[in-house]
C-alpha cells in the first residue's frame, strides 16, 4: 500500500524534529452487511475504508495525524505537519525496515467478497423462516450478515515492517415477540476471525429457533425482583460480567494513568480464589483474535488473575512501557482514525470445578441469568452496570418462572470476590467494545458462576 | 482525484452500468483535537477525511454502495457492488430519488467564519486553561484525567441524476472535561462537555464548574433502600432517556412493526403536560439543518402536543408508504449508510416551574442525575429499561443527601403517561435532544 522509501521518508520528518518513535498504520478494509427482515431484504451495504494514520511518541506526547488521501503528496504534508507539533526531546533515529513475517493461527476459507449476495440472502432467509415459524407470537425477525476483509500495514521506526489480513464475519438474529400491546425481543450474534465457512457450518436456523424462544418466553414473563440477590449467570454471553466489572480495570492505560481501582495491585490477591481469568488473543478462528495486535506484536496468552491473584494486565507498547511492563499484543484500534490502545481480545474466566446442578440448588432464593445483554464500567470507581436478556428466579434451589427488565450493578472490585462457585464448561460469545480507540470485536467468556449477592435492578 | 471529479467519473459509470437514477452523497471532514495532561500536550490529533456514498436504482431496485478511496478502481468496485447489491434487494424498499425543493430554508448558527481564526495554540491555552482551573476548584479534585479542546469543520454534498445539487459546510469547536474526587476514601467522576460555534468564557466556567461539582457532591453517596412510586428526572438525565427511545417516533420503524406507537398519530400516548418539538431550524441547534441527507428540505413540526401525538418522522420512502409528505427526516448516519430516520432538535417543551419547586412538589423521594448503560439497559423495542443511576435523595422537599449504586426500572410507553410536572429548565445534549427536568410517577428504584 505504501513502499518503504515513502514509509521512510514520513517516518523521518517527526524524528528529525526530536520525536522517539513514529509508526504508519495503513488499512484497506472491504466492509458488506446484508439483512433481512421478515424474509425480505431490508439493507444491502458494501464499501471501502482506506487511509494511514501515523503516530508520533515525543516524551509524553502522542501526536496523531490520519488521512484517506494516500496520494504521496499528501502524505508527506502529514508528516511535516506532525513534526510541526514536535517539542524537541529526544531525537529517535530510523532504523532499516526488517520485514518481519507474522504467523498464521486462523485458516480462512471462503473470503466474504467471493460469496454471490444471493447465497448471502437464502442463508438469511432460511434462518430468519426458522425464527418467524418457531410461534404465531412472533412478528418481526431480522437476520443480518456483516463481514470485513481488513488488510493492514505497519511500519516504524524501530524497524518493523508487517502486514496482515484480518477477516471476519458475523450473523445476527433478533426475534420480536408480540401481544397485549407489548413486544419482547431475542437475541444473538456469533461471529468469527473466519470466513463465509463459518456460516456454513453454524446451525444458525437453531440458533434462529433459541432467539424467538426468549423472546416468546420474555413476553409472559413478569417484572424482574429488585434488591440484592445471589445471582446465578450462565456460561457464555455472561463474561460481559467479568469484561466489565473487571476487563476494563486491567487495561494498563487506566492503570498508567492511575484511573483504576486494581492500580498498584499485581501480586495481591483481588478476587475470590475461585477466579482464574486471561486474556487471550490467540484462539484460533475466535471472534476478538488477532495475529497481531494493531502496533504489529503477536498476540499471546496472557493470564491476568490466577487463582484470586492479580497476575498482569493487558498492555501495549506505549502504556507498557509506563509500567515497566511489555506488551501483552492487546494493542488494538477500530480503524486507521483512532489512537491505539490497550484492549481487551478474548477475555475469559476459567473452568472452575462446581457443577451447574450444585450452582443451581445452593440458591434458595436469587435469579439465574441465562441470557446477558450489554455494559459499561466506569474504571476509577468501579461502578459497572449490565442487561439481562433472559432470566428466571431460583426458588428452593430450582429454576422456576421467567422475569424480564433486569439489569445488574455492583462494583467490580467488590463482585469478583463475591463469585462463590464457577463450574467446568467455559463456553466463549462475542461482542462489539467500545473505548477511546473506538469499536472493536471482543470475544467474552465464561462457565456458569455464582455471584453471592448482587443489585439485581427489577421492578417487582 | 477530488470528490467532485470522482464524483463525475461515478456518474459516467453509474450511466454506463444501467442504473435508471442515482445519487452521490460527500463528506469532507476537517478535524483537529488537542488533550492536556498534566499541564502538558498529552494528545494531538489534525485529520482530514472524506468518503463518498452511493445510491442507485436498477431494475426499481435500489442498491448502495460507499467509499474513502476516491480512485478510478474505486469507483469501479461500488458500481459493481452497488449493482450486486441492489439485485437481492426487496423493491418495496426503493427509495425515490429526489429532484429537491422550490426553497431551503436560511439557518442560522451552522457556520461561524471566526471559529477559523482561532488558532490551534489558543486552543492548546484553552485545554490547559480548563485542566488549571479544575484543580483550582477544590483540594479533592485528585486528578484532572482529561481536558481535551478541538474543532471540525464540514462540507456535506448531494448531488444526484435527477439535477439535485446542495451542499452545506457546518464548523464547531468543543472542550470536555474528565476527573476524579477523591476525599482520601471514595472517589467518584465528573466528567462535561460543550460544543457549539463559539467556546466563550462563561462556557469554560460552567463546564469546569459543573464536572468538578458532580465529581465532589457525589463522594458521600450511598445507595437506598428500593422503593416504588415518584421521582424526578434531571434534565440531561431524561435527555439521555429520550435519546435511548426516539427511535419508537420513527414512521419507518413503526410500519415495519418496531414501534408501538404504529397507527397512533392523532392519539393521546403521553400525558397532557408533555409537548415535543422537532425544530431544524433552530438557530445555533446542534442538530439544525436546512435540509436532509436525501435534500428535503427542513421544516419545524410538533411531533406530541399536549400528550396526543401529532405526527411521527418520516423520510421520503415512508411517507411515500403512508400517502403523505416526508417531514425531511430521512438522514444517513454518515456517507457510509443508507438513509434511515433521524431526528433533528427533537425536545421536550418547558414547563412553568423551577426545578426547585419540582423538589418540593416530590416531597420525598428519589432525584435521578445520570444514567448509564443505556444501549444495554434499555429495550427500544420493549420500551423496558433498567438502569444504573446516580442522584440525590429528597426529604420532606429537600435534598438531604447524594445517592449512587441504585437502579431505575420503568417502561418508556407507561412513562411518557406517567408523567406529572415538567420544570422550566430545558437543556440540549450534543446530538441535539432536549428535555426539562420533570416528575414522573411509577418508577421503581433498586438498591439496598
Amino acid at each position: 500500500m505504501i513502499d518503504k522509501i515513502l514509509a521512510e521518508q514520513i517516518l523521518t520528518a517527526p524524528l528529525k524534529a526530536g520525536a522517539s518513535f513514529t509508526e504508519i498504520f495503513a488499512e484497506r478494509r472491504k466492509n458488506t452487511s446484508v439483512s433481512v427482515l421478515n424474509g425480505k431484504t431490508r439493507s444491502v451495504n458494501s464499501g471501502i475504508d482506506t487511509g494511514l494514520g501515523l503516530r508520533v511518541i515525543n516524551g509524553e506526547r502522542v501526536i496523531y495525524a490520519f488521512t484517506n488521501d494516500l496520494s504521496r503528496q499528501s502524505l508527506i504534508r502529514l508528516s511535516e505537519d506532525t513534526a510541526a507539533a514536535v517539542s524537541f526531546n529526544e531525537q529517535g533515529h530510523i532504523k532499516d525496515f526488517t520485514e518481519k513475517r507474522r504467523k498464521n493461527n486462523h485458516n480462512i476459507l471462503t473470503l466474504p467478497f467471493g460469496v454471490s449476495k444471493s447465497l448471502i440472502f437464502d442463508r438469511l432467509k432460511s434462518a430468519n423462516e426458522a425464527a418467524k415459524s418457531y410461534s404465531p407470537l412472533i412478528t418481526e425477525v431480522t437476520t443480518s450478515l456483516s463481514a470485513v476483509e481488513q488488510e493492514i500495514f505497519i511500519y516504524n521506526s524501530e524497524g518493523l515492517f508487517t502486514e496482515d489480513k484480518r477477516v471476519r464475519t458475523r450473523v445476527t438474529v433478533n426475534s420480536t415477540a408480540s401481544g397485549k400491546g407489548e413486544k419482547q425481543t431475542g437475541y444473538f450474534g456469533p461471529g468469527a476471525f473466519s470466513g463465509f465457512e463459518f456460516v456454513e457450518n453454524l446451525d444458525y436456523e437453531a440458533l434462529a429457533r433459541e432467539a424467538s424462544e426468549t423472546a416468546v418466553k420474555m413476553l409472559s414473563a413478569g417484572p424482574a425482583p429488585s434488591g440484592k440477590l445471589p445471582v446465578v449467570i450462565d456460561n457464555g454471553f455472561g463474561g460481559v460480567l467479568f469484561h466489565e466489572a473487571c476487563g476494563h480495570g486491567l487495561e494498563a492505560i487506566a492503570i498508567a494513568k492511575n484511573s483504576s481501582v486494581f492500580a498498584g495491585k499485581l501480586g495481591e490477591r483481588i478476587a475470590s480464589e475461585k477466579v482464574t481469568a486471561a486474556d487471550d488473543g490467540t484462539i484460533a478462528n475466535s471472534w476478538g483474535s488477532l495475529n497481531i495486535d494493531d502496533e504489529g506484536t503477536e498476540t499471546t496468552k496472557n493470564v491476568l488473575i490466577e487463582k484470586g491473584i492479580l497476575k498482569n494486565y493487558m498492555c501495549d507498547k506505549f502504556y507498557g512501557k509506563k509500567l515497566g511492563l511489555a506488551s501483552t499484543g492487546a494493542c488494538r484500534r477500530e480503524s486507521y482514525r483512532f489512537i491505539p490502545v490497550p484492549r481487551m481480545t478474548n477475555t475469559y474466566i476459567a473452568a472452575g470445578s462446581d457443577s451447574r446442578e450444585d450452582i443451581i440448588f445452593s440458591v434458595d432464593y436469587g435469579i439465574y441469568c441465562k441470557n446477558m445483554g450489554g455494559g459499561s464500567v466506569n474504571t476509577a470507581t468501579a461502578e459497572f452496570n449490565f442487561a439481562v436478556n433472559e432470566a428466571y428466579i431460583i426458588r428452593n434451589g430450582k429454576i422456576a418462572e421467567p422475569v424480564r427488565g433486569a439489569s445488574l450493578i455492583g462494583r467490580g472490585d467488590e463482585i469478583i470476590r463475591d463469585i462463590e462457585m464457577v463450574s467446568p464448561d467455559v463456553k466463549l460469545a462475542c461482542g462489539m467494545c467500545g473505548a477511546s480507540s473506538g469499536s472493536v470485536p471482543v470475544t467474552v467468556g465464561q462457565p456458569m458462576i455464582k455471584v453471592s449477592k448482587m443489585t439485581v435492578g427489577g421492578k417487582a | 482525484m477530488n470528490i467532485t471529479e470522482f464524483k463525475e467519473l461515478l456518474f459516467k459509470k453509474a450511466e454506463d452500468a444501467g442504473f435508471e437514477a442515482f445519487e452521490a452523497y460527500s463528506e469532507k471532514t476537517d478535524s483537529f483535537s488537542i488533550t492536556v495532561y498534566k499541564g502538558e500536550i498529552e494528545k494531538y490529533k489534525k485529520n482530514i477525511a472524506v468518503g463518498v456514498g452511493f445510491r442507485g436504482i436498477a431494475d426499481g431496485k435500489t442498491g448502495y454502495a460507499y467509499t474513502e478511496d476516491l480512485s478510478p478502481e474505486a469507483a469501479d468496485f461500488i458500481i459493481k457492488e452497488a449493482k450486486a447489491n441492489a439485485e437481492i434487494m426487496n423493491p418495496e424498499e426503493t427509495a425515490e430519488i429526489f429532484e429537491g425543493c422550490e426553497k431551503y430554508p436560511e439557518v442560522l448558527g451552522l457556520y461561524n467564519p471566526e471559529l477559523t481564526l482561532v488558532t490551534d495554540k489558543e486552543k492548546i491555552e484553552t485545554a490547559k486553561e480548563l485542566e488549571r482551573a479544575a484543580y483550582a476548584y477544590s483540594p479533592k479534585i485528585e486528578q484532572v484525567t482529561s481536558s481535551t479542546v478541538g474543532s471540525a469543520e464540514t462540507e456535506t454534498l448531494i448531488a444526484n441524476s435527477k439535477g439535485l445539487s446542495l451542499s452545506q459546510r457546518r464548523n464547531s469547536i468543543f472542550a470536555n472535561i474528565s476527573l476524579i474526587a477523591s476525599d482520601g476514601g471514595s472517589k467518584k467522576t465528573g466528567w462535561d462537555i460543550f460544543a457549539g460555534t463559539e467556546l466563550k468564557d462563561k462556557d469554560k466556567e460552567s463546564l469546569v464548574k459543573k464536572a468538578c461539582h458532580e465529581a465532589i457532591t457525589a463522594l458521600t453517596a450511598a445507595s437506598v433502600k428500593g422503593c416504588s412510586g415518584k421521582v424526578i428526572f434531571k434534565n440531561e438525565a431524561f435527555s439521555d432517556i429520550l435519546q435511548a427511545f426516539v427511535q419508537n417516533f420513527f414512521a419507518e420503524l413503526a410500519q415495519k412493526g418496531f414501534s408501538l406507537l404504529k397507527d397512533k398519530e392523532g392519539e393521546r400516548i403521553a400525558s397532557e403536560c408533555i409537548t415535543i418539538a422537532d425544530e431544524p431550524l433552530l438557530e445555533g441547534g446542534f442538530a439544525s439543518t436546512a435540509f436532509d441527507s436525501e435534500g428535503v428540505a427542513s421544516q419545524n413540526k410538533l411531533v406530541v402536543e399536549k400528550g396526543v401525538l401529532k405526527t411521527l418522522l418520516y423520510n421520503l420512502k415512508s411517507a411515500k408508504k403512508a400517502g403523505r409528505a416526508s417531514t425531511g427526516n430521512g438522514f444517513k448516519a454518515s456517507f457510509k449508510g443508507s438513509v434511515q430516520t433521524f431526528p433533528t432538535n427533537f425536545y421536550i417543551k418547558k414547563g412553568e416551574v423551577s426545578y426547585e419547586e419540582l423538589v418540593k412538589t416530590l416531597d420525598n423521594g428519589v432525584i435521578i442525575t445520570s444514567v448509564s448503560g443505556l444501549h444495554a439497559g434499555a429495550n427500544p423495542i420493549s420500551g423496558d429499561f433498567s438502569l444504573l443511576s446516580e442522584g440525590f435523595l429528597v426529604e420532606k422537599g429537600k435534598i438531604v443527601r447524594p445517592v449512587d449504586q441504585i437502579t431505575c426500572a420503568g417502561n418508556f410507553y407507561e412513562l411518557l403517561k406517567n408523567i406529572t410536572q415538567i420544570a422550566d429548565d430545558l437543556k440540549f445534549d450534543i446530538s441535539g435532544i432536549g428535555s426539562p427536568s420533570l416528575i414522573a410517577d411509577k418508577i421503581t428504584i433498586s438498591g439496598e
